[in-house]
């Protein structure tokens, strides 16, 4: 924790989420509001025939929505326009809303939705990618295609020819839920002509567009507010579109406002999931070890809508190959429609699952070639220079092998290896002894490039805004959503350091439309990097005006700053200041999916995990982790070294724990957290993190972003711990017990 | 959608007696007693069942139900003591540390404090924490009715998946403890789950005995849950290792023995071939102890 003892500001309303006094959505004062709730589809795939409303029931009491009361288009806005707000008539997967009620209390709101029965015709349904793809069921398009991506490099089906070894190998990850600690929830009050949207969300430009769409309005006449968000992970980036749509129709129904808070089951049964993943890895070698030649599939099982399924598998394929260095690759990356509830934006974006994919794979290549993993990733690593697959060079001081040796010498990589070798020789089934247990370690490398990819982070145009005010404070004004990661915090920090304030006189809030310009979703680990960018140059341009009116001395401390902005403000002068997102690069204009300089920056990190083995039943317990990351600048070491305990947690959970069931409508079976079992504080291990930064490289003047790079790591780092423990290769996650102990378990997927 | 759960009936009576009454007066009406509600409740808060069971809230039974005691018997464990209270009850704990390694495994913190010991055995899920600990300790559930008191053994308490021998005027007053392990030199308690606290079992083992220094078992009983529809003793396994050392010959056949005995099932949590394999492997794993005092 050294690296975070520094002299850093407070996390920005920390007392107030530690009293409870940070309002949430479900803590807003109930003016009049109602209750909102929604009809679900029982069955995966068929017709609504039309609802069943019991005449026991008193229906003056509420007020319903259906299809037919949706003003404008009837549409959760996303990229492809396929997903209905409500049902059109085709039912196409488990919990889809049919119908909305709202009631003024909840007790009366659960007799109401208890009094709705669908009347539907069921289709057959599929839940299998592969089977999908043959057409036989039809749910997008013509061929259930949501996406293909095809990147190649060289000739990879010709070289492999000439490679002394290939290894192939399958892989599968699973769907995850994301657990945020508060369930979606939105509240709608009608507002002029328009409507006001308060509640738990990442993206609130998303939801002004999403509901001025679905009310046939104009944007302008749509305010949203992001609340203190308890929690996002990628879970809150297009949900809350669907959700603040229907809060707001039942508002416009009934004509006051309502408020729609999923209990917990609802919520994990109703809304997305990390995309399960199916990953063939074909890779060819010199006897020497060098990677010659790469063949990969990537198949994401989208759901029913497409919603974020596409950029998800566009970031998958761009970081399918990892850190590595290949002239020959080829490379088919599908997005696929089934039954299924759709899946969509999690924390790593498509990252998690190639790196799973290739991690373990490089260990099951080392294995073929009978040399050390370790030596076999060194030697293929990329430098500063190298070709990625999609035509991009690695950014200078992007140096994978640096963030690789600092993991083995901050965790003793070798040493340790050795040890659990020779221990787990000696402790051979003893009987007597009661020693029962076999531990491994192993190591795993990731990368995350930062923002949106090219082409989308161009086409959103971000913008920032910084005011000062007459006291000499001032604001920073952006649409980012802090739900936990402390985006505040971080920003304002940015902008003090930028403008040369105190802390203390930097002012930010949680973003209403009404107020802040669209700097684009918070998603992405765009916030300190391309966001926090545009502050910076937002805060050059105010100092630059400072320096020029208020004839500052060359040097000024910041107390001195604040008046000459203050006399500024009260001289009459605006003092707004703007910045907007413009790369210069036009290369990436026409490529959507896989533009050739993909990401502006690079993160890099590598974890290396020790796990311990119960022989007798196959349990697995985490009891080291070292995560060692490479983001740029480090804003906050607090914050950020949060968010890699987060991230190595989620990654845990994701690895061993979270074992997602399916019912046969192909729903989540296991929908609260009593059956879906994320991990508990008593599964998480020692966890050390590090942070390159401190070097004196242009790489690290700058932020690259570090929401998503912690989780991408744990996944194949204990895949590769549990293949040491056992001799035998996880090809799948999560690792079960069973996997462990039952010996006619499947190694291959 | 917050709900406010106003149509719920509910009776609290004022003491045991009225308790007992109040359910010979209305024995047909399906009054379910409510103690720590931790497993009673999560139908309706979860997935959304409407409140249609009547409760028999017995909170103000807690100064006639809720203690942990040594008695010149053994130990007596009213009904309404909860899981924290018998982790807090130091003499229980030292003399059977296995009752301790359960608790500790019992869901979380807060949980522990709400649930009760007789609700977590009334709840007769074969999944429950605490069963196969006090099935090993050969326990007893002292139980009343309007009319007296009866004795069941525990063992004989469960009468099918979620059943019990209570009848519907009936309350458990407490639990009952025998001194009969007191000698014992090795004990066991492994609760096998997706995660380390707060967790549902898959299976779970509790197993007391003594072993003497020429390694001969006496005195052992071996219990079980998520292996069958109740949580249940490997009665024919204690016997065939009675007054034996655990040798080779011993070994295979109280394997053969909890294979013929032992029912698990396969569901989304884990395969019948997994659970068998794993409470094979530990039940093995206590036998095959050296001498000594080992408790774990």
């Amino acid at each position: 924790m050294t690296q975070a003892d520094r002299n850093e500001p407070r996390r920005r309303n920390a007392s107030k989420l530690f009293y409870g006094t940070e309002p949430f959505v479900d803590d807003l004062p109930a003016q009049g509001d109602w209750h909102g709730g929604t009809v679900r589809s029982r069955i995966a795939h068929g017709r609504l025939i039309r609802l069943k409303f019991s005449p026991e029931f008193d229906w003056s009491q509420v007020v319903v929505v259906t299809a037919a009361d949706i003003p404008g288009k009837n549409l959760v806005v996303c990229h492809e326009e396929d997903q209905p707000s409500l049902c059109d008539g085709t039912i196409r997967h488990y919990g889809e809303p049919l119908a909305l009620i709202a009631a003024p209390d909840g007790e009366l709101l659960h007799k109401a939705l208890r009094a709705v029965e669908p009347v539907v015709e069921p289709l057959p349904a599929v839940f299998d990618p592969f089977e999908s793809l043959k057409g036989e069921t039809r749910i997008f398009g013509k061929d259930n295609l949501f996406l293909e991506i095809p990147i190649s490099k060289g000739h990879a089906a010709k070289q492999f020819a000439s490679c002394d070894v290939v290894v192939e190998t399958n892989h599968f990850t699973p769907a995850q839920e994301h657990a945020y600690l508060e369930t979606q929830g939105m509240r709608a009050t009608l507002e002029g002509n328009g409507v006001r949207i308060e509640g738990s969300m990442q993206c609130p430009y998303y939801l002004v567009a999403g509901v001025a769409r679905l009310l046939g309005i104009p944007e302008t006449d749509v305010r949203v507010s992001a609340m203190q968000t308890g929690g996002g992970f990628g879970g809150k980036e297009d949900f809350p579109t669907m959700l603040a749509g229907h809060a707001a129709l039942l508002a416009r129904k009934c004509g006051r406002p309502v408020r729609m808070i999923y209990s917990r089951s609802e919520d994990m049964a109703a809304t997305t999931k990390r995309h399960p993943a199916w990953i063939r890895r074909k890779t060819g070698l010199s006897r020497a070890g060098q990677f010659l030649a790469m063949e990969l599939d990537v198949v994401l099982d989208g759901g029913a809508y497409a919603t974020l399924s596409p950029f998800v598998l566009s970031r998958a394929a761009l970081h399918a190959v990892g850190p590595y260095r290949c002239d020959h690759v080829s490379i088919c990356a599908r997005a696929v429609a089934t039954n299924h509830p759709p899946n969509g934006g999690f924390r790593g974006f498509g990252c998690p699952q190639v790196h799973f994919a290739t991690e373990t794979h490089i260990e099951a290549c080392a294995e073929k070639l009978g040399v050390d993993p370790v030596e076999l990733r060194r030697m293929n690593l990329m430098k500063p220079g190298d070709a990625m697959p999609f035509g991009q060079l690695l950014g200078p001081g992007t140096y994978p092998g640096v963030v690789l040796d600092e993991a083995l010498h901050r965790s003793r990589f070798e040493e340790r290896r050795a040890e659990i070798e020779a221990k787990n020789r000696t402790s051979e089934r003893r009987t007597d002894s009661g020693d029962f247990e076999k531990r491994g370690i192993g190591l795993a490398m990731f990368m995350h490039g930062t923002g949106l990819n090219a082409y989308w982070e161009k086409s959103v145009r971000s913008r920032v805004r910084l005011a000062a005010t007459a006291e000499g404070q001032v604001c920073v004004l952006t649409a980012q959503a802090e739900f936990g990661q402390g985006t505040l915090t971080a920003l304002a920090k940015i902008a003090a350091e930028s403008i040369g304030l105190a802390d203390s006189d930097i002012l930010i809030d949680h973003p209403d439309t009404a107020l802040v310009p669209d700097s684009g979703p918070t998603v992405a680990s765009r916030t300190v990097s391309i966001v926090g960018s545009l502050i910076h140059e937002a805060a050059s341009r105010l100092r630059q005006h400072i320096e020029e009116r208020a004839g500052l001395a060359a040097i000024y401390d910041p107390r001195r700053l604040k008046a000459a902005i203050a006399s500024c403000v009260s001289g009459g002068d605006s003092m707004v200041f703007e910045a907007e997102y413009s790369p210069t690069d036009d290369t990436d204009d026409a490529n959507t999916w896989a533009p050739p300089n993909a990401y502006p920056a690079y993160a890099l990190g590598c974890c290396v995990a020790e796990v311990k083995i119960d022989t007798l039943t196959g349990e697995i317990g985490v009891v080291d982790v070292h995560m060692i990351c490479d983001a740029g600048a480090v804003v906050c070491h607090r914050l950020a070294t949060n968010q890699v305990f987060g991230g190595a947690v989620q990654g845990i959970g994701w690895a061993l724990t979270e074992k997602l069931a399916w019912n046969e409508s192909g729903g989540m079976r296991n929908a609260s957290l009593s059956d879906y079992a994320i991990p508990s504080a008593a599964d998480v291990p020692e966890i050390h993190a590090h942070f390159l930064d401190d070097q004196h490289s242009e790489r690290y003047r700058y932020p690259i972003g570090l929401g998503e790079l912690p989780m991408e790591g744990p996944g194949p780092a204990i895949a590769n711990a549990v293949a040491m423990a056992t001799g035998r290769r996880p090809r799948r996650l999560p690792i079960s017990p069973e996997w462990i102990v039952c010996s006619q378990g499947p190694e291959e997927s | 959608m917050s709900r406010t759960f106003a149509d719920a009936k509910v009776h609290t009576p004022a003491n045991l007696e009225e308790a007992l009454d109040f359910l010979a007066n209305h024995a047909n009406e399906g009054w379910k007693p409510l103690a720590g509600g931790t497993d009673a409740l999560v139908p309706i808060y979860r997935d959304g069942a409407e409140p249609t069971t009547p409760w028999l809230n017995l909170q103000k039974l807690r100064p006639e139900l809720r203690f942990v005691r040594r008695t010149s018997n053994g130990f007596e464990i009213g009904a309404l003591a909860t899981i924290s209270d018998l982790m807090a009850n130091r003499d229980l704990c030292e003399t059977y540390p296995i009752v301790r390694q359960c608790c500790q495994h019992f869901a979380s913190p807060a949980i522990r404090h709400r649930a009760t010991v007789a609700g977590n055995l009334a709840n007769a899920s074969p999944a429950s924490d605490i069963a196969p600990v006090l099935l090993a300790l050969e326990a007893e559930i002292e139980s009343a009715n309007h009319a007296g008191r009866r004795f069941v053994t525990l063992d004989a308490f469960w009468t099918g998946y979620k059943a019990t021998v209570l009848a519907p005027d009936e309350l458990i007053v407490s639990v009952r403890i025998p001194h009969r392990d007191l000698a014992a030199n090795a004990s066991m308690f492994r609760k096998v789950a997706p995660r380390a606290s707060n967790s549902i079992a898959l299976l779970n083992c509790a197993a007391i005995g003594t072993r003497d220094s020429a390694g001969t078992w006496t005195n052992v009983r071996i219990a079980l849950g998520c292996m069958g529809p109740v949580p249940m003793r490997a009665r024919k396994v204690e016997s065939a290792v009675e007054d034996h050392r655990f040798d080779d010959t011993c070994r295979e056949e109280a394997k053969a023995l909890l294979q013929s005995t032992l029912r698990p099932i396969t569901d989304y949590r884990a395969t019948a071939e997994y659970r068998m394999l794993a409470a094979t492997n530990l039940v093995s794993a206590f036998l095959d102890r050296t001498a000594g005092n080992w408790h774990s």
